[in-house]
Order: structure tokens, then C-alpha cells, then sequence
């Protein structure tokens, strides 16, 4: 069997077992407590690991390589925020909303806002910064997920490169086959078995990179210093402050992330935490190798003029994979990094369902839908087609699109969200501003992108939004009156 | 009233403000990088000379942020002066880590010494700024049921939670 068709077989049984589990997480979804939140009944190495499986998506595996090639040590900033960018998730986060989820019987992130401002235009705005940061983030995903696919079935002879529509209809049914049949139990279980495959094929792509280059990491280090020192220095060519705005967004931002702090409230027990952490971490932290190595490999590699320039920067891990790799490693690498990616696209689709058909409704309403769980299928399928919608009308607008869903959730939740629950003085009008700043700085700077107008010193809007949401936020509750919280409320935030 | 939230707010101030600094100064050429002469997917940096300026607005920019996340850490557990310590001194060694990575960096410029693999700055950011916060990893493992949730927690939830339960059963009827 050739290389090409491997690495075929590898990504179609990767796909056929999450389907697999979501056949068998069907028979235990029956209400939409089930299909959102797990029946809250996820042990520790479940929780530990969908946490890092879902905050290393297709940008960690395709982007993050790409990153190194072209910037250098820059983009170490993003993955150096992990340890206390997750510190700070379960620290803030891990007891606060699990405790006013089993309480409450929340089944979203905008239920436990709305039990905790007791506020339903709070409820709303949370929803609507959900739904605007997941589309552009899934959007963004799935068509990492066609262009993997294309790149595959090109080499095998399937279709052309012009069949990217059929490559995001292809990718975009099997993960919503899983997630509408199984809900957050499939996304849940396909994760953990999507961070495993990401674990060990990091780790065996970390040790193909190491020996590709011979002297390892001290000579990938030295070429890429001796052709510019800068580089190799802590800042990268981006400079120090570019890194340093990474730093902040990625570390205070994934305390806003959605799809994490969701899973927080899905553990069996408050006191799993503890176990879960470290887990998240390590898994993390071996999973990022493949960022790293390829990285610095690709890049060494073609200025010691051993391998011809990329086309893309973002093609550094499709080609190391397709040239350095054995074709069991680049079959298990290609599995991988759908894994990545789908680990995360389903979270979204999830969180997007619920802020569609729960929390909106809820919102406007006062109540829920009628037969919620049979609309939150069909709203899982419609997020999916609209969000592959996205991905197909703008071709060029991935990272753009990524960026922005990074920075609208770190902006918009984790003021609200990650101190909003640890501080009774915290006021639904400060939660409800902070929100409307930050969604309108990144609204503005994604128009502003788009023009091509950037802001200095490589300095991401989101960093910008999220300064101006906390000031917002903080500021408003200090000068205010200590607002009235209802009695149950006040008691889980003195637990 | 916890200061911690008005400490929050004033880290945040000032790191707006740093930010703010250095935007309003303007960028020096290659601030952001340029692109690679030879290599059309690729970056380089220019040279040190542009940070010249960013010593200590830079260095203050970085430090803040590492303040206010371990100030952050504090809001999340029990808040009295024996548990804040362990997380201020860990957080003081983190502070101090990056002061070396960046002090390493303008003491050194284009040719540091090397160490594992890296040139000393670059390891220092990438072994010790990667690795230092393991110590709020352990301290939340070791201290949970002292620091994060107690016994005495766990009771008092349960009786929250069955009182709540209750009274949604008599509205409900």
C-alpha cells in the first residue's frame, strides 16, 4: 500500500470511530440535559482531557507549525500561556460553575450567568457573544478540516483540488452525524479518544523532527539564529510587545472560552478538579511538541537549503508530514489533526446549539422550546451548513476569522464570566457593557482587518478588546452599589 | 470588601496604559518584523536595536500581565493572609523568571551564551516561563481541600442543594 492511500485508511477509520461513538452515545442522550451537559456525569480523565483536546484545535496543529516557519519563537508565547492560562480557568471557574450548575440545573454557560446576575438581558448578550464567536471559529475549523481532506484525496486520485465543496460536505457530515446523534456525550468521549491519537502522534512527530535535523533542537536553533538572531531571541520577529499581547489574550482569555468552561460544569464531582488539571496540562503540553517541532524543522530545514521554500507558511506540517514522516506516522498525524480539529469544532457546535435553542428563546421568552431536544438537532445541522457557508464564501479569511473567535469569547466571558462569579460586587450592567465593548472593538477591528489595516506592533485586537472589556467591567462595579444577589446564589460564591 | 478586585482594576489600568505607550510612541522599523529577503513565506526581526526603547515600558507590559494572573489565581480561593502567601511568592519568581528573560535579552543582544539547545534568553522563556507554573498546578493539588473546597463546603452544598430541591418541590406542588 503507498504512502497516499495509508494515510487515506488512517483519516477513514479515524472518522468511522467517531461516528462509532456517536452510534453509541445516542442510546444515552434523552433529554436535552443529556445532549448539552453530559447528564454531568464526566470522570476525571474525560474532563482533563476534552479540555486540552478542545483548546488545541486545527490552529494548534496546521496554524502553529505555520507560525514558527514564518515568525520564528514568536508564537511560543501562545503556547507558554497554557499552564496559567488553564490555572486560571479551573481556579476561577472549576468549582464556581459546577456548583451553580448542579444547582441551578443549568445545561449553558448564559444559564449560570443568568442564575448568577439574575439577569435575562445578561442571559442574552452571553448567548449572542457565543453565537458570534462560534460561527467565525467553526467556520474556521471546517475548512481547516476540507483543505486537510483535499490535499488527501487529491494525492489518492479521488477528486481535484477544485472539490473543496465536496471536501467540506464530507468533513463538516461526520462531525455533525456525532454531535446530533450523540450530543456533548459523543463530543465528549470522541475527544478523549481525539487527545489520545493527538498525544501520541505529537510525541512520535517530536522525535521524527528531532531527527531530521542533524543536532536536533541546538542546530534547528543555531540555523535559524545564524540566518537572524532575532528569530531565535524570546520575542521572535514579532517583537516584544506583539508577544507579550499574545501572552495576555491567550492566558486571561481561556477562562472566556466557552466550550471550556462548559465542560467544567460536566464533572461528576466539584472535588475531580483537582485530578483534572494536571491531566489537561500535560496533555497540553505533549500535544504542543507537534507545534513546536514542526515548526522549527521546516524552518531550519529550508534555510540550510535542504528542502525548497513553502508556498504557505501554514503548509509546514502537510509537508513534513508528506516528505519526513514514515506513512504509518504521517497516516496516524493526518487522523490527528482532524482530531484536533473536530475536538473543537464540536464543542462549538454544541455551545452555538444551546445559545440557539435554549438560551435565546429563554431569553426573549421566559422559557425554553417545546420538544428542545428535537431542535437542538435540527439547530446543531443549520449551525453546521451555515458555518460551512462561511467557510466556503471566504477563502482567504481563516486566520482572520480565528483570531476574531478567540477574541470575541476572551473579551466578551471571561470579565463576566471568570470574575463575575468570584466577586458579589460584580453588577449584570457592568456584565452587559463589558460584553457590548468588547463585542464592538472586535467588531470594528475585524472590519479594520479586513481593509488590511493593522494595529502596531502586531498587537492582536483581541488584546485591545479584552483591556477595554476588563476596565469596563471592573470599573462599572466599583463605582456602583453592591447589587442584591439572590440568597442561594450568595451562598455557592461564599463556598 | 476583597481589594483584590481594585487591584485588578488598577493592574489593568496601568497595563492599558503601557500598551497605550508604546502604540502612541510608534513603531521603530522591523517593530513587527519584515519580510525574509530570500524566503517569501518567511519573517526575520531585524535586530535588537528595535526594542532599544521598550526596556522598561516592555518590561513593565510583560510583568503587569504576570500580576495581575496571579492576583487573578488569588480571587479564586479562600482569601486569607496564610493561603495568599504561597501564590504571591510563586508569583514573585514568576516575576522574577521574566525579568531575566528579559534582562538576559538587552544584557546580551545578538550573541548570548547558549544554554539547552537555545540562546540563554530564549531558554529561559521556554523552559522556565513554560515550566514555573507548575507550582499553581501542585499548590491547587496539594491545598484543594484547604484552599478550593473543603469538607465543611461540601456539606454546606449538600444542604443547599436539598433545601433548594425542596422548595422547587412545594412551588411545583
Amino acid at each position: 500500500m503507498d504512502r497516499n492511500a495509508i494515510i487515506l485508511v488512517c483519516v477513514g477509520a479515524y472518522m468511522l470511530l467517531c461516528m462509532v461513538i456517536g452510534l453509541w452515545a445516542l442510546r444515552s442522550t434523552k433529554s436535552t440535559h443529556d445532549f448539552f451537559m453530559a447528564g454531568r456525569n464526566l470522570g476525571v480523565i474525560v474532563t482533563g482531557v476534552a479540555m486540552f483536546s478542545s483548546t488545541m484545535s486545527g490552529f494548534g496543529f496546521v496554524g502553529g507549525p505555520g507560525l514558527i516557519y514564518r515568525m520564528g519563537m514568536s508564537s511560543f508565547w501562545m503556547i507558554i500561556t497554557a499552564p496559567i492560562g488553564f490555572c486560571l480557568a479551573y481556579y476561577l471557574l472549576a468549582k464556581r460553575v459546577r456548583l451553580l450548575g448542579e444547582l441551578y440545573q443549568c445545561i449553558s454557560l448564559p444559564d449560570v450567568a443568568a442564575a448568577r446576575y439574575g439577569s435575562t438581558g445578561v442571559r442574552f448578550l452571553v448567548a449572542v457573544a457565543i453565537l458570534a464567536g462560534v460561527i467565525p471559529y467553526l467556520a474556521t475549523q471546517i475548512k481547516a478540516m476540507a483543505l486537510v481532506l483535499q490535499e488527501i484525496f487529491a494525492a489518492n486520485g479521488i477528486w481535484g483540488h477544485e472539490s473543496l465543496l465536496v471536501c467540506v460536505l464530507v468533513s463538516s457530515a461526520v462531525l455533525v452525524f456525532y454531535c446530533v446523534t450523540g450530543g456533548i456525550i459523543a463530543s465528549v468521549y470522541t475527544d478523549l479518544f481525539q487527545g489520545i491519537v493527538m498525544v501520541v502522534v505529537a510525541a512520535l512527530v517530536f522525535v521524527a523532527a528531532l531527527g531530521k535535523v542533524d543536532g536536533g533542537l541546538a542546530e534547528m536553533s543555531r540555523v535559524i539564529a545564524a540566518d537572524n538572531a532575532e528569530a531565535a531571541s524570546p520575542w521572535g520577529t514579532i517583537g516584544m510587545v506583539g508577544c507579550l499581547s499574545w501572552f495576555l489574550i491567550f492566558s486571561v482569555g481561556l477562562s472566556g472560552q466557552p466550550h471550556l468552561v462548559t465542560k467544567l460544569m460536566m464533572s461528576r464531582r466539584v472535588a475531580d478538579a483537582r485530578s483534572s488539571l494536571p491531566i489537561t496540562l500535560i496533555g497540553f503540553s505533549m500535544t504542543a511538541l507537534l507545534w513546536i517541532s514542526i515548526g522549527l524543522a521546516m524552518r531550519t530545514l529550508v534555510l540550510s537549503g535542504h528542502h525548497d521554500d513553502l508556498a504557505r507558511a501554514d503548509d509546514a506540517a502537510f509537508t513534513f508530514l508528506n516528505h519526513y514522516a514514515h506513512p504509518v506516522l504521517a497516516g496516524l498525524a493526518f487522523a490527528g489533526l482532524f482530531a484536533a480539529v473536530m475536538s473543537t469544532a464540536d464543542g462549538f457546535l454544541n455551545i452555538g446549539a444551546a445559545a440557539i435553542v435554549h438560551d435565546i428563546p429563554k431569553a426573549v421568552t421566559g422559557r425554553s422550546l417545546h420538544r428542545e431536544l428535537v431542535w437542538a438537532r435540527v439547530a446543531t445541522v443549520l449551525l453546521a451548513i451555515f458555518a460551512a457557508g462561511c467557510a466556503m464564501v471566504s477563502p482567504d479569511l481563516v486566520g482572520i476569522l480565528g483570531a476574531y473567535g478567540w477574541g470575541v469569547f476572551s473579551a466578551a466571558l471571561a470579565p463576566a464570566i471568570a470574575i463575575g462569579l468570584n466577586w458579589k460586587r460584580a453588577t449584570p450592567t457592568a456584565a452587559a457593557a463589558s460584553i457590548i465593548v468588547s463585542l464592538l472593538i472586535n467588531g470594528v477591528a475585524f472590519g479594520l482587518q479586513l481593509t488590511d489595516r493593522r494595529i502596531p506592533y502586531g498587537v492582536s485586537p483581541g488584546t485591545v478588546a479584552l483591556l477595554a472589556s476588563l476596565l469596563t467591567f471592573l470599573g462599572i462595579s466599583l463605582v456602583s452599589r453592591e447589587p442584591r444577589i439572590r440568597r442561594d446564589v450568595a451562598a455557592v460564591m461564599d463556598i | 470588601m476583597s481589594k483584590i478586585p481594585l487591584v485588578l482594576f488598577v493592574l489593568t489600568s496601568l497595563i492599558a496604559a503601557a500598551l497605550l505607550f508604546c502604540l502612541v510612541r510608534g513603531e521603530p522599523p522591523a517593530g513587527h518584523g519584515v519580510p525574509h529577503p530570500r524566503h517569501a513565506e518567511m519573517n526575520q526581526g531585524g535586530g535588537p536595536e528595535r526594542h532599544t526603547d521598550l526596556h522598561l515600558v516592555g518590561g513593565l507590559y510583560g510583568g503587569l500581565q504576570i500580576a495581575l494572573l496571579v492576583t487573578g489565581l488569588c480571587l479564586g480561593i479562600r482569601r486569607d493572609r496564610a493561603r495568599l502567601w504561597p501564590l504571591v511568592w510563586s508569583g514573585v519568581c514568576y516575576l522574577v523568571l521574566f525579568a531575566a528573560v528579559v534582562g538576559t535579552y538587552f544584557r546580551w543582544g545578538a550573541s548570548p551564551p547558549r544554554v539547552l539547545a537555545f540562546p540563554l534568553p530564549t531558554a529561559l522563556m521556554v523552559y522556565g516561563m513554560w515550566g514555573l507554573p507548575m507550582i499553581f498546578v501542585i499548590l491547587y493539588v496539594v491545598h484543594f481541600r484547604d484552599w478550593v473546597y473543603t469538607d465543611d463546603d461540601a456539606r454546606r452544598f449538600a444542604a443547599l442543594t436539598d433545601r433548594s430541591s425542596r422548595e422547587r418541590g412545594d412551588r411545583d406542588g
